[in-house]
């Protein structure tokens, strides 16, 4: 469950596995989902043909959205205060992609304890396509 | 070959300011919240277990953090000749290829079933700037507030967009 302030330390890592083998049927489920029918994630002819890509790739905010299980498994999610992305390089079908969050700070703020963390995400082949920062509340 | 050329136009400009809303036609629902776990791959019980999220401390379930500021059903626009249904400023940029740069969330209280969410997207800046690959891009940020029916904000979504000039000949 989520971690309390005694527990965690500035530099402490937690890493989760976020996909293995993205599907093309995963992005046409997060298309439906979420209702970003862009077709240059569901039609592969689109994607090459008419915006001139490799294919069809990832919703960025599917990406940053399996990312932010990361950040609910560690705060609990009604404690997840703020949560940013950059994208970096693009998620392709047939890609892992693996997530690290690091500890960059623990401060008190209006009463609360608020943990401060950095986010990357990166795929098999070691390239990073999420840099994020989370901030969510914890116990004492 | 690449002649230089302004993306960034007087007219662009005068779309700097806008805002539209969109009010969501129904409640969220607990079928839709499901589907979107589903779709992260994700089997927190808390996305479809009332019990379970009532023990931790929640009304019902919840929905994952991103959803509320995903649901381009909230927009309840037709779909463009693309298909795209979603919220889109349409803007009158010509031969370029559109780019998400990033995403900022802030997240008030977790996002119910029940909750009947409406969005106020405002575009705040358009900036052009130098591209590492020559020529120029655009960067256009936006901001999205999302309330529920008593106007209570849910969550804010800082976005980053990039139009960059396609290469000529495709």
């Amino acid at each position: 469950m989520a971690v309390k302030a005694s527990e965690i330390s500035v530099g402490d890592t937690f890493d989760e596995v976020l996909v293995e083998d993205l599907k093309r049927t995963q992005l046409v489920m997060y298309s439906g989902a979420s209702g970003d029918y862009n077709p240059l994630h569901s039609d592969d002819i689109y994607s090459r043909e008419v915006a001139g890509y490799p294919g069809v790739f990832a919703h960025g905010m599917l990406t940053m959205g399996m990312t932010g299980r990361v950040v609910t498994d560690l705060f609990g999610h009604e404690n997840v205060k703020k949560y940013g992305v950059r994208f970096t390089n693009q998620v392709w079908p047939g890609d892992d992609l693996k997530s690290q969050a690091v500890v960059e700070d623990v401060r008190e703020e209006g009463g609360e304890i608020l943990v401060d963390i950095k986010l990357t995400t990166t795929n098999q082949n070691g390239d990073v396509v999420v840099m994020g920062n989370a901030t969510g509340r914890v116990d004492p | 070959m690449s002649a230089e050329r302004t993306l960034l136009t007087d007219e662009l400009k005068s779309w700097i300011g806008r805002e539209v809303s969109y009010p969501a036609r129904e409640e969220l629902g607990r079928a839709s919240i499901r589907y979107f776990a589903m779709a992260l791959a994700d089997d927190n019980p808390l996305y479809r277990d009332d019990a379970y999220a009532q023990e931790a401390g929640h009304p019902s379930l919840v929905a994952p953090p991103t959803f509320v500021v995903e649901t381009c059903q909230y927009a309840d626009r037709p779909p463009n000749h693309h298909g795209y249904i979603g919220h889109g400023w349409d803007l009158p940029i010509e031969g370029c290829r559109m780019i998400r740069a990033g995403n900022a969330y802030e997240f008030i209280r977790p996002v119910l079933p029940s909750d009947r969410v409406s969005v106020t997207w405002t575009l705040e800046d358009m900036v052009e700037r130098p591209s590492s690959r020559g020529g120029s891009q655009l960067f256009v940020s936006s901001v999205a507030r999302h309330y529920d029916a008593d106007g209570e904000l849910l969550a804010v979504n800082r976005e980053t967009l990039v139009y960059q000039p396609l290469e000529g000949g495709t």
